[in-house]
């Protein structure tokens, strides 16, 4: 079991238990995180399961790739933190790991 | 005050109703009423990798059945509505139970066309609407099996590859003088189809389909042009039915499909459609379109939703579809309504990756991209505007 928590942007807080090998995106559907939509399913085609990872994280998860940067700039409020969370794999080592959800995203 | 919802239909499109209810603070009940055994799933990969591979059914729900109990979402699979009732607000069921509704949102979907031709009664003729098609398909796609597919849009070109790369020898059977030529630029549907023929694929343009033969199961398409194409397995992929069978017996506007304002609203009061049984608004001012796409079901859901507790309408977005064949990435931003005519620019090679830029006078109204996500990135936040330069290469 990896644990993850979400914030969304009034601060509540919400903790889930995923398993390693689903995307950080499969895990925050399965548990009904608003603000992640997801639309296209986890392609990354398009950025509405786009996350800001805590910054004692980002070390962790790692910057976004090129296409991956290149859809984030499509995403409302992003900032250097943002990752869309369909290309994040959950491991072990992300036990803990920490994402706030864009207001933007919300708020549809 | 709305204080239950009932969906019928738990394909994308209802399971994302429900969800969005529920994430939009919503408190009452909520029964989403599917007839197919597995919890709500993603279809676009029935044709692609779900075809081509080893993929467990359950890979595709969206989330499993415990999910939508925790967002206490009643999820009743297997059960068919029988009729709607949109004066005493209640659906009922095939097997009697009924169930009264403040909102109902019909989310029904649609099937495959049916040919009504000579021998479409015979065995291994196939049509890919659910995971239980797509199983029966592919049990039949052996190495050096010949396969017939009907139909030369989307779904049928996926199913092509899919079947190619399985070692299947596939011919596509298309009655327009064209590929895709509902849906793409005649470029890149001319494009595609040079990739279909380079892989090994039949493709057949211009040619009807004028009946089947066989003993038990099919062993030939026959074409009004007299032609014979010998064939152990047939896949029909030609367009989509509306499944409005509910909506029309209740009395309900429908032409294409379920008539429905932008928000979903349907001619009837409290009732709703989204998604692929719905033809619907799609843009303020805009005409009636029935659109079969993941994005539109998604965002149509969301705003009926919204509808459904007066909550303000979501932003509405720029169109977007893509699909994936022989492991190239087409991507498409924008819509070309049909009939309108467009200036179409090509940027990059038209045998390799290349993005296809579609304007009305002036005004960029669609890219295509072909294994060029740049574009069609990049392209989104340009739709509908003016001038839009093209990238250098």
């Amino acid at each position: 079991m990896v644990n993850v928590h979400f914030i969304q942007p009034d601060n509540t807080r919400q903790s889930v238990e995923g398993s390693e090998g689903m995307t950080l995106m499969e895990t925050a559907r399965e548990a009904g995180i608003p603000g992640i939509l997801a639309e296209c399913g986890g392609g990354a085609i398009c950025s509405t399961c786009h996350v800001h990872i805590a910054a004692e994280w980002i070390g962790k998860v790692g910057p976004a790739p090129e296409m991956e940067q290149m859809l984030l700039e499509l995403a409302p409020g992003r900032d250097e933190n943002s990752r869309l969370s369909c290309q994040i794999v959950l491991t072990a080592d992300l036990d803990g790991l920490t994402v706030t959800v864009p207001e933007e995203q919300s708020d549809y | 005050m709305v204080q239950s919802v009932v969906i019928v239909g738990a394909g994308q499109a209802g399971a994302e109703a429900a969800i969005t209810l529920r994430q939009l603070k919503f408190t009452g009940a909520i029964r989403l009423i599917g007839r197919e055994a597995l919890a709500p799933y993603e279809r676009p990969p029935l044709s692609k990798g779900f075809l081509s591979s080893e993929v467990a059914s359950e890979r595709l729900c969206f989330r499993t059945p415990e999910a939508y109990a925790r967002a206490d979402i009643e999820l009743m699979l297997r059960c068919q509505v029988r009729a709607l009732a949109p004066a005493g607000r209640r659906v009922v069921l095939d097997d009697g139970r009924a169930f009264p509704y403040d909102a109902c949102i019909l989310a029904t979907g649609s099937s495959a066309r049916r040919l009504n031709l000579p021998g479409a009664g015979l065995e291994n003729i196939f049509v890919l609407r659910t995971i239980e098609d797509a199983q029966n398909l592919r049990r039949g796609l052996a190495p050096g099996c010949r396969l017939a597919v009907i139909g030369g849009g989307y779904l049928g070109l996926e199913a092509a590859a899919s079947a190619s790369k399985l070692g299947a020898s596939v011919t596509v059977i298309e009655a327009q003088p064209s590929l895709l030529s509902r849906s793409a630029s005649p470029l890149t549907a001319k494009a595609l189809g040079q990739r279909h023929r380079r892989a090994g694929v039949e493709i057949l343009l211009g040619e009807t389909v004028k009946g089947f033969t066989g003993g038990r199961s099919v062993e030939a398409v026959m074409l009004a042009s007299g032609a014979v194409i010998p064939a152990d397995l047939v896949l029909v992929a030609a367009g989509g039915v509306a499944e409005a069978a509910l909506a029309r017996d209740a009395g309900l506007d429908c032409v294409d499909g379920i008539l429905t304002d932008l928000d979903g609203r349907t001619s009837a009061e409290g009732v709703y459609a989204v998604g692929d049984c719905a033809s619907s608004v799609q843009y303020a001012g805009g005409s009636h379109q029935r659109l079969e796409s993941v994005q539109c079901a998604v965002q149509q859901a969301r705003r009926a939703a919204a509808a459904i507790l007066g909550l303000p309408r979501p932003a509405l977005k720029v169109p977007y579809f893509w699909s994936e064949q022989f492991g190239l990435k087409l991507q498409i931003a924008g819509l070309v309504e049909p009939g309108l005519v467009t200036r179409d620019e090509v940027v990059g090679d038209l045998d390799g990756d290349f993005a296809v830029y579609r304007f009305h006078e002036d005004v960029l109204v669609a890219v295509e991209a072909f294994n060029r996500p740049r574009d069609f990135i990049q392209a989104q936040p340009r739709i509908g505007m003016r001038g839009v330069a093209l990238p250098a290469a």
